[in-house]
């Protein structure tokens, strides 16, 4: 499994998405695109990344632009194994 | 067995005000009725996880089981605004609810801890007389990470709005002015706050004299325990203690949108429970 897929696995286990998730690719948007993206799925989804990565987000992190699509999520997990 | 029960509601003092209890209690009660107490977790969490306590405590009944819901001052249908809930007071009033079932008769006390609530539980559980055994469901090990991750929820309802999200450490700031913070229309007094920071599992694992039984919920078998969760749980086993790890595959009911349940862990529960009985 490359990261991007790894990526779309954690978000539709976190989310619960299960086989709506099964099209997603790095293209697919998510604040406000996907109705379960609520805070708390942002703070679960930053959890299970933390958890599976061993990494730590920022408070600036945070952001509209790193949530917005699975790839701007990717990319950030990527800076940080690196 | 399927036993029937009657579900009781009742108010009791507790230091502050009056708390609200709801008791499952079976119709063929004995001496050793077994009487689980649930030590929820807190806020959006609690809401979230709340109709999993209640299918648990529906199961359990039917098992011939008691049940115990206390809700600590400021939460819930007990007396006090949210903004009066403190992680001290939270432990009195568990401990409260605890003696509330003695009085009532149950010789044998069982916690169900849930997230934060697990937490909490390790922190009075020397204070039980009559302990049988102790059922953790996702239990938080560091007061301070659940905080930053609650914390979070904050920032990350600011997205997409034109308001300053903030950072944790300007929310550390306002408390130590001994002021409130609201995070997801919850008003979280410094009480809470900094008495769930400086809640750490791992000061509590030299409790080692009943069987625990250790609930991780998994999303998909992609997925792995925490490796923090597993490292507490073999230094508990290293500290004489019974812990009995069961992981269960099914949706993060306490994050996820409301009425995601997961049947599952209510049967793992349950079943944990008949086999040590």
């Amino acid at each position: 499994m490359d990261l991007t897929e790894e990526i779309v696995s954690i978000v539709r286990d976190v989310l619960n998405l299960g086989d709506r998730a099964s099209g997603f690719d790095s293209s697919t948007r998510l604040i406000g695109s996907i109705p379960e993206f609520d805070s708390m799925a942002v703070v679960g989804l930053i959890t299970a990344l933390e958890d599976e990565y061993g990494c730590v987000f920022e408070d600036d992190e945070i952001s509209e632009e790193v949530f917005e699509t699975i790839e701007s999520l990717t990319r950030l997990v990527e800076s940080k194994l690196s | 067995m399927n036993s029937t029960y009657k579900i009781i509601p009742e108010y009791i003092d507790g230091d502050l005000g009056q708390l609200f209890t709801l008791l499952y209690q079976p119709d063929d009660l004995s001496d050793v009725t077994e009487c689980f107490i649930v030590a929820p977790s807190f806020a959006e969490e609690m809401n979230r996880c709340r109709y999993m306590c209640t299918m648990l405590a529906q199961a359990l009944a039917e098992q011939g089981y008691a049940f115990l819901s206390v809700d600590s001052y400021g939460v819930g249908d007990s007396e006090g605004d949210f903004v009066d809930a403190d992680w001290e007071q939270g432990n009195k009033d568990l401990l409260t609810g605890i003696a509330y079932a003695q009085k009532l008769g149950f010789k044998n006390i069982s916690i169900v801890g849930v997230r934060l609530g697990a937490l909490q539980a390790m922190q009075i559980i020397k204070q039980i007389d009559n302990l049988k055994r102790l059922i953790l469901w996702q239990p938080v090990i560091n007061g301070q990470s659940a905080l930053t991750q609650f914390l979070r929820i904050k920032i990350a309802a600011s997205l997409g709005r034109n308001e300053a999200p903030g950072t944790i450490h300007d929310f550390d700031a306002q408390v130590e002015k001994g002021e409130s913070i609201e995070v997801a229309g919850y008003d979280v007094s410094p009480g809470l706050y900094k008495g769930m920071k400086a809640s750490l599992f791992k000061d509590y694992i030299d409790f080692n004299t009943v069987p625990v039984g250790w609930f991780t919920t998994l999303t998909s078998e992609d997925r792995k325990t925490p490796r923090a969760d597993i490292n507490m749980i073999e230094n508990w086993q290293q500290n004489g203690a019974t812990v009995d790890h069961r992981i269960i595959y099914g949706p993060s009911y306490w994050q996820v949108h409301e009425r995601t349940l997961v049947p599952g862990l209510v049967d793992a529960t349950v079943e944990y429970i008949m086999e040590e009985s």
